[in-house]
């Protein structure tokens, strides 16, 4: 059976791609982020074989360690990564205020959290399918920004296609292959409640992102930013 | 200089450098200060939110005694020589504002590779810490002197391998990630500002001509670009561009 890490797993995009792997016939190990938040804990009962839910905070050192402990135990190989878990941080106006904590956590889960878990599973992925997956966003492209705030959040995700492409230029000859994902507008959860105003159910972007995840293309050496119906997006 | 200072029709103009100690700042305080600008600067090592606060009051402080001493030569009929002039045919050479601001990097930067352990992860958040907040923090309070200023120009120094597009180091990532932010800041905050007249400007510095990169990025840093109403669309000063020393354009 193929194996798939997925962080940030208890709701939103991240649940969905977790539901989707399973039916894929992948061993799934969820990262667990909010055990008060029972949706896992759910589908665990439907498929006690194929899901394992792993307590993991990606911006935590300690947290990623104990994770990684917790995989080891239950097998040796790890196919496909994927890096879901995200932040967003409320931010004022550039002459209002300077959002300096809000900055700091979102590069510290959107960005040097992808980065951290990365390397943590490098040693199981090496006798795996050697994919690298990435949920980052249109708000982390310079080319077509449009926002005239957000300043976290965007420097998060921009940051993170950085640490994307270093890790390309490293891994990619080492037979690593990658994807980087922006899911769409979604009725997630990541202003607290679900975003009723959103366009897409997350299920439905997990759909087309697990598709992109396990299938193959033909210029794997390209790095590229693609949308849910396939579509690229600039750097 | 003098010849440049007739290139460039510049009046007596104040610019803040913020990272001063790197090598390219320095260089590029020496080129403004050469061509008679006023030049204030702030040290990237060590800034602290309230040094910040304490250097914007400086500026302001003491741009406005330099205007008043200019408004009385001015009215004396004498000008800073002691040459007699006609008060009403001089410009006002200095206004109570910055014309621009300069953010420098931080060429002192540890060469961290994909992150090894603790010490690595802790480096990292200090120093995004160190460079995005505090470089946010200083436009934040000195906007209020760019709004006074005549040029309203933010400028950042940056490396070309800060674009994603074309990035292909495996060392110094730590340099790479925080440019690539770097850059996606000084994006928003031109669509932020433009509408009000602000430009940008994003110097990638390359290590073959690091040695003179600070007098490229001076002179990139001061010239205007066209802005012809017919060609709006497409101007330079309507988006945002990385250039290296010799102009070219670097991708995102
Ligand atoms: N929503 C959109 O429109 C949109 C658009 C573009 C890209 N994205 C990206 O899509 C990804 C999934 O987001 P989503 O929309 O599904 O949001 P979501 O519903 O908030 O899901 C994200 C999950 O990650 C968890 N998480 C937060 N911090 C974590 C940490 N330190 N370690 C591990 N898990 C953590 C969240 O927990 P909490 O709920 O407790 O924070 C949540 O369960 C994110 O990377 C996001 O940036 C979303």
């Amino acid at each position: 059976m193929k194996t798939v890490v997925i962080t940030g797993a208890d709701r939103g995009l991240g649940y969905s791609l977790c539901e989707e792997f399973i039916k894929l016939g992948y061993m799934v190990f969820a990262g667990q982020f909010m055990p008060e938040w029972t949706q896992l804990e759910q589908l665990k009962e439907s498929y006690q074989e194929q899901l394992q839910i792993i307590p993991l905070n990606v911006s935590d050192f300690q947290s990623v360690k104990a994770a990684m402990d917790e995989i080891t135990k239950c097998t040796d190989c790890v196919d496909c990564f994927i890096s879901n878990a995200g932040i967003v941080s409320r931010e004022k106006d550039i002459r209002e205020e300077v959002n300096t904590e809000g900055n700091l956590s979102t590069f510290q889960v959107n960005s040097l959290g992808a980065l951290l878990m990365t390397k943590a599973l490098l040693p199981l992925m090496e006798k795996g399918d050697k994919r690298l997956c990435y949920v980052s966003s249109e708000a982390g492209s310079i080319s077509v920004a449009h926002r005239d705030g957000m300043y976290g959040y965007c420097m998060s995700k921009t940051a993170l296609n950085m640490i994307i492409r270093l890790l390309h230029n490293e891994l990619f000859p080492q037979g690593y292959t990658f994807r980087i994902y922006h899911p769409g507008w979604l009725k997630s959860y990541m202003t607290g409640a679900k975003n009723e105003k959103a366009m897409l159910e997350p299920e439905e972007s997990a759909r087309m992102a697990a598709l992109q995840f396990v299938g193959n293309r033909a210029n794997e050496e390209v790095l590229k930013v693609t949308d849910v119906e396939g579509k690229i997006w600039p750097f | 200089m003098a010849v440049l200072a007739d290139k460039y029709n510049m009046k007596k103009r104040a610019a803040f450098v913020f990272g001063s100690e790197s090598t390219v700042c320095r260089q590029i305080i020496q080129e403004l200060t050469n061509w008679g600008w006023y030049v204030y600067e702030e040290k990237l090592q060590g800034c602290t939110q309230e040094s910040i606060l304490q250097a914007a009051q400086k500026v302001k402080n003491d741009l406005s005694v330099l205007c008043e001493s200019q408004e009385n030569l001015l009215q004396s009929g004498l000008d800073e020589c002691g040459h007699t002039h006609d008060p009403e045919k001089v410009e006002k050479q200095v206004a109570m504002g910055l014309d621009l601001l300069i953010l420098g990097n931080d060429d002192e930067l540890p060469s961290i590779h994909i992150l090894e352990n603790e010490a690595a992860w802790n480096k990292a958040v200090e120093k995004y810490e160190q460079i995005i907040n505090k470089e946010l923090l200083v436009i934040h309070h000195m906007l209020p002197l760019l709004d006074a200023g005549s040029m309203k120009r933010i400028c950042y120094v940056n490396t070309a391998d800060a674009s994603i597009n074309r990035c292909y180091d495996t060392k110094r990532h730590l340099s790479h990630i925080i440019g690539a932010a770097r850059n996606m800041q000084a994006t928003i905050l031109m669509n932020r500002l433009q509408p009000e007249g602000y430009t940008f400007r994003i110097y990638a510095c390359r290590e073959e001509k690091r040695e003179l990169a600070g007098c490229y990025a001076a002179e990139y840093f001061i010239e205007d670009r066209s802005l012809e109403p017919d060609n709006l669309k497409h101007s330079d000063e309507c988006r945002l561009i990385m250039r290296d020393e010799e102009g070219r354009e670097i991708p995102w």
